[in-house]
């Protein structure tokens, strides 16, 4: 099995783009994995969205190779993702400071939450937890459009991810808090987006990248 | 060793390693027990109090296999284990193997957010409320009718011709009415 994307499929509201990204041995493989709750790939993927937290439970022993096998490896042994943000925003230069500390990627919603992840959730996502008491583990998408704060999804909406993406908290980017808002307004990942729908025209992507670094590109649509 | 897999009890609620030690030394040592639910493809559910890692006592893994359409009853059994021949309270079982089993509405209690239990759980305070207020008032409605009898029996000891009028009044309720217009 040589999947052409990242374990953040999984969080990814897009069925289509599981079937052309995983491969179909790798589809197969999740229908059986995951009879007992569902009867085919619509109803696995709709079941995985609801509950992120059980795709690694699901996916435990599985040998996988292709581009992203290490952060495959990662999920799958220990259900692990890592927290950076994967997409590559156009350069927006801008001077803007939100006072949103959000430095960790929705994909994140995958890992299992264990003692070091809630820290990691708790230091690099404190503004969160204004919002919602815990990380939910049900319907995460549907429980974060509630939650998140008008003004900051109207952002995204005004000015554009790219945008949101060079503003600054502290010294940092606010990738990881465009990664967000793009999440919450199309229920999809944009680096899959990326992949899927730019990845042969200009834009480059960062398909399954540890470092995102500012050199490539993405436009909000 | 202990088992890899994934464990049915939240990190929180497993002792460390470390912290068993001290009773598996000398001749009377405690022996760690897993239980293992094996599902085909690789996944081991385990059931344990001690957290995997180097472990200085003796351990005992008992495994039984399950086809992985059984997913759902292979956790399940693993639940009934803890919970009825362990003792292990609900909520020290990690909600993401219950959803992962499926079993979110066996167990809603583990699978909900805290703040929709507590909303549940007000809910049926309140259900219970209004529940226990009418059977107050139905119950004092039943402690009229006794005290009605009572009275009634009362008059009876004291008046046996109060009988006749008694029988009168059951057999002809209108007539009672008449005496008062």
């Amino acid at each position: 099995m040589k999947p052409r994307v990242d374990p953040c499929i999984f969080l990814h509201g897009d069925v289509e783009d599981w079937v052309a990204l995983l491969g179909d041995d790798f589809i197969r493989e999740l229908v059986r994995r995951f009879r007992h709750v569902a009867v085919d790939m619509d109803h696995v993927a709709r079941y995985i969205l609801e509950n992120p937290g059980v795709a690694s439970i699901g996916l435990r022993g599985l040998e996988v190779g292709g581009p992203c096998r290490r952060e495959w490896r990662l999920f799958v042994e220990s259900g692990y993702v890592d927290p950076g943000a994967r997409a590559r925003w156009l350069y927006t230069p801008n001077d803007e400071r939100l006072d949103v500390r959000l430095q960790v990627s929705p994909c994140f919603l995958l890992a299992s939450l264990t003692r070091d992840v809630g820290s990691v959730w708790r230091n690099r996502a404190a503004s969160l937890f204004s919002w919602v008491s815990a990380v939910p583990r049900h319907k995460p998408l549907e429980v974060f459009r509630e939650a998140f704060p008008l003004w900051l999804r109207e952002l995204g909406w005004s000015r554009g991810y790219s945008w949101v993406a060079w503003t600054r908290w502290r010294d940092r980017r606010n990738r990881h808090l465009a990664e967000w808002l793009y999440w919450l307004d199309t229920g999809r990942l944009p680096h899959i987006d990326a992949i899927r729908r730019r990845a042969n025209v200009v834009y480059e992507t960062a398909g399954c990248t540890k470092k995102s670094a500012a050199g490539g590109l993405y436009v909000s649509s | 060793m202990p088992q890899r897999g994934v464990y049915l009890l939240k990190e929180v609620y497993m002792a460390e390693p470390s912290e068993v030690s001290s009773y598996c030394r000398g001749r009377d040592s405690f022996v760690v027990v897993y239980v293992v639910a094996s599902l085909d493809g690789g996944l081991d559910v385990v059931y344990g109090r001690v957290k995997p890692g180097a472990l200085e006592c003796p351990a005992a893994t008992f495994t039984r296999r399950f086809p992985r359409a059984e997913a759902r009853s292979a956790v399940e059994t693993l639940i009934d284990f803890a919970t009825r021949v362990d003792k292990v309270p609900l909520f020290q079982i990690n909600p993401e193997v219950i959803r992962f089993a499926g079993l979110c509405d066996e167990y809603p209690l583990i699978c909900e957010e805290p703040a929709v239990v507590i909303r549940r759980l007000t809910a049926g305070v309140a259900e219970k409320k209004t529940r226990s207020q009418r059977v107050v008032s139905t119950a004092s409605g039943m402690w009229l009718v006794e005290e009605l009898a009572r009275i009634l029996r009362e008059k009876l000891e004291l008046d046996g011709g109060f009988a006749e009028v008694l029988k009168r009044v059951i057999e002809e309720p209108d007539k009672l009415k008449e005496c008062y217009v």
